[in-house]
């Protein structure tokens, strides 16, 4: 019986239903798909970040020119490390800076390079765009190297110092430099909230060696994140806040709409309590369904805006939908119950006389 | 008498108007507080990534090939290509002057302490300059770099000083050599004085800095600088910036050249500076650029979204307004209202609420968005007169639409039973 009228009392009256509905949905939805991209934009922002390359570096203590390569199992236990090998040699009678370096471990530190052509192999090797201008090289050409010859297989642009460098693979440095098994300075990244302890058990596990922080990179990460998840949590809290309001709103003009009824339900004996239980849940249904419907759909948002702009998978964050269910249905129910609490006061044949 | 109605109207179930107009303040305070976040986010970020350090490198246009290892030049000094430090003030008087935020000079040296090669390097700290304008600015690589730190005190470089004889050693190197605030080290034939240790993490530690009159007149190079670092706020780089300038038509070179695209402010640098050659720097340029591009893209999808969101509040709470009051209508109608009167009624009354609705809710989100921007960078919403203006006119189109088609539903349904329903 009581499913029978709180059923009639939501089809007699759909079109207002459809329309709390949706304006529900849309709040639900909006609110659902901001805290899904709040609780996501850091891992996001900081995969952003990477490109950045290298926030430590390790060089040799005490101002010696090279540290061993063996540290380099120490650095992978923290992060993407690489090894860079420096050493002066003469091209064409002139002094150039030779850099050697493992090139598949420096590549996800070396995002930001432009390599005209193609990062070298064995035996080949990438100069820097101020050489290539000064000795006339373009990808394709040999050039002679410690009496080799070898192939160059591209032209790399950073605006920095490989610009004025040739880098080669480390061992073909090594030999032509007579170094070993050295590097003069190993190159690392480390995620960005791991830098500190990182440094730490470096320091702690390599005696021999300096570990300096690249504070430039990590800081400028750290406002700039610090800063566009606040803007976006103190969004996502106005937007919700606005959402509560406009659910109680719309759900408390519904009460007052329906003063008429309430009059009459009360004249032919309805008790202040029951009358609470069916509009409490009507309201409730709606809610219900109104959250559910804006929980999938926010979240479909979510995960189309990010992969629009950031290319990459969101994470899932089924924890909210309770919260947010559980929010929503409070605040449609708190909307609906509370004047009834006032229409209580009035009497039921001064609603029905039309006051 | 048209005017004595809408009034009876909407005073008649004040809680109906208030109820509305509520929930056109609500969707009208999200757009106006994220569209005016969003219009600011970009700058604001920017400057963020601006403490990298710079992202243009402005070099000698004839400059021999760098013989550097960690910051040390092995070439000798002899001959080397310079750019005139008379034209640094230059800088600031390009078209985009505003948008480079700070820039520092170099002219190094390398010399040896113990039994190594080390770079002494002079440039300005924080130096007073005037350019063409007038005004007196200072920038020098305590503005570049904001990161930088210093054990003890900085060397105090408004005003040239050629005489002084002070310097800042890198922080690994003063630990190698011993070296604290307030003692002396042997350079380049004279005294000086050790004023900080500066901190960076990067080779900076491994160098000693000083003023760049200094280095210029123990090297006899004066009024020569080696390079200049530029830090500069950009728009990212899209596929019209990446044209070649001397191919674009005329009105496409004037669009570049007044954007800030990190390509035309280093075309008007080296405009500026013709001996000299402007390159972006790639890590910080490159990243930031995505990054900014990323950030700026997300708050408008954001915008979009919560536009659409408010825009479909506003259009429930009117159409369920007008649903609710089919008896007056009915009652309107039979008393012999023409449908056209009973339409200009509703409509102002929608117009009346919806404006005065989202006035409120404009001026709410503008507040709204002014807490926001206070409190994550610690700056005021720059908020252009137009979008609150925006924002009422939205609201009151939205407002006239949501009510049209309950409207038209409600005047075609015949009068007797709709008056029975009340």
């Amino acid at each position: 019986m009581w499913l029978r009228i709180v059923g009639k009392a939501m089809r007699d009256r759909w079109p207002r239903v459809t329309l709390a509905l949706a304006a529900l949905t849309v709040a639900s939805g909006l609110s659902t798909a901001l805290l899904a991209l709040y609780a996501d934009i850091e891992s996001k922002l900081r995969g952003q970040f990477r490109g950045y390359g290298a926030n430590l570096v390790l060089s040799a203590a005490g101002g010696a020119p090279t540290l061993p390569l063996s540290a380099l199992a120490e650095a992978d236990r923290h992060g993407e490390a690489a090894p860079i090998l420096y050493s002066v040699q003469t091209i064409r009678g002139e002094p150039v800076v030779l850099a050697g370096t493992d090139f598949r471990r420096i590549e996800p530190l070396s995002q930001y390079w432009e390599v005209r052509g193609q990062r070298p192999a064995a035996g080949e090797a990438l100069v820097g765009v101020a050489v290539a201008e000064r000795f006339q090289l373009r990808p394709g050409d040999s050039l002679d190297l410690g009496g080799e010859s070898r192939p160059i297989s591209g032209v790399v642009v950073t605006g920095g110092p490989e610009d004025s460098q040739i880098l080669l693979p480390i061992q073909d440095a090594a030999r032509l430099s007579g170094a070993g098994e050295q590097a003069s300075l190993i190159a690392l990244r480390v995620p960005a909230v791991a830098v500190e302890q990182a440094r730490q058990r470096l320091a702690q596990a390599l005696p021999g060696v300096e570990v300096r922080v690249l504070r430039a990179v990590v800081e400028s990460e750290a406002g700039a994140v610090l800063k566009i998840r606040g803007t976006m949590f103190l969004l996502t809290l106005l937007v919700l806040a606005i959402t509560i309001l406009s659910v109680a709103n719309n759900f408390g003009a519904m009460v007052h709409q329906r003063r008429v009824e309430i009059g009459i339900l009360k004249a032919i004996g309805g008790g202040d309590g029951r009358l609470a239980g069916w509009f409490a849940a009507e309201a409730a249904a709606v809610a219900l369904a109104g959250s559910l419907a804006g929980f999938l759909l926010g979240t479909l948002a979510a995960r189309a805006l990010t992969w629009q702009i950031f290319r990459q998978p969101a994470g899932t964050a089924w924890g909210t939908l309770p919260a947010a269910l559980a929010v929503t249905v409070a605040v449609a129910v708190l909307a609906v119950v509370a004047p009834l609490n006032r229409i209580r006061a009035i009497q039921p044949a001064v609603i029905l006389r039309g006051e | 008498m048209f005017l004595r109605l809408l009034v009876r109207s909407l005073a008649r179930s004040p809680r109906r108007s208030l109820s509305m107009a509520a929930a056109v303040a609500l969707a009208s305070a999200i757009t106006t507080a994220m569209f005016g976040v969003l219009l600011d986010i970009g700058d604001r970020v920017s400057r963020e990534l601006r403490r990298l350090g710079a992202n243009l490198l402005v070099s000698p246009q004839s400059a021999a090939l760098a013989v550097q290892i960690g910051g040390v030049d092995y070439r000798p000094l002899a001959g080397a290509a310079w750019i005139p430090d008379s034209a640094l003030p230059r800088l600031k008087s390009t078209f985009w002057r505003n948008n480079i935020t700070a820039f520092a000079p170099f002219l190094p040296v390398t010399v040896e302490l113990g039994d190594r090669k080390t770079a002494v390097v002079g440039t300005w700290f924080r130096r007073q300059f005037a350019p063409a304008s007038g005004e007196t600015l200072s920038t020098g690589v305590r503005d570049l770099n904001p990161t930088w730190r210093v054990a003890g005190n900085w060397i105090e470089d408004r005003l040239a000083d050629a005489g002084a004889r002070e310097i800042l050693v890198g922080s690994a190197l003063a630990r190698r050599a011993a070296l604290r605030p307030g003692d002396r080290l042997r350079l380049l034939g004279e005294d000086f004085l050790v004023r900080g240790l500066l901190d960076t993490g990067g080779e900076e530690d491994d160098q000693i800095f000083t003023r760049l009159e200094t280095v210029q007149s123990l090297t006899e190079r004066p009024g020569q600088v080696a390079r200049v670092q530029v830090g500069a706020l950009t728009k990212p780089e899209d596929a019209f910036a990446r044209q070649d300038p001397k191919r674009m038509t005329r009105e496409e070179y004037d669009r570049w050249y007044c954007t800030p695209y990190l390509s035309s402010i280093a075309h008007q640098i080296q405009e500026q500076i013709p001996a000299a050659v402007a390159r972006p720097i790639r890590r910080a340029a490159e990243n930031e650029g995505r990054i900014l591009g990323q950030v700026r893209l997300l708050m408008l999808l954001v915008c979009l979204a919560a536009m659409i969101a408010a825009g479909l509040m506003i259009w429930s709470a009117t159409a369920s307004s007008v649903l609710e009051r089919r008896g007056e209508i009915a009652l309107m109608k039979a008393l012999g209202a023409s449908d056209g009167r009973i339409t200009a009624l509703f409509a102002s009354q929608a117009g009346f609420v919806g404006a005065s609705g989202g006035a409120l809710g404009a001026a709410a989100g503008a507040a709204l968005g002014h807490f926001v921007s206070l409190a994550v960078f610690a700056l005021p919403l720059d908020l252009p007169p137009l979008l609150p203006v925006l924002v009422i006119l939205a609201a009151v189109a939205v407002s006239l639409v949501g009510s049209a088609a309950p409207l038209r539903a409600s005047l075609s349904w015949p009068v007797a039973p709709a008056l029975k329903q009340g």
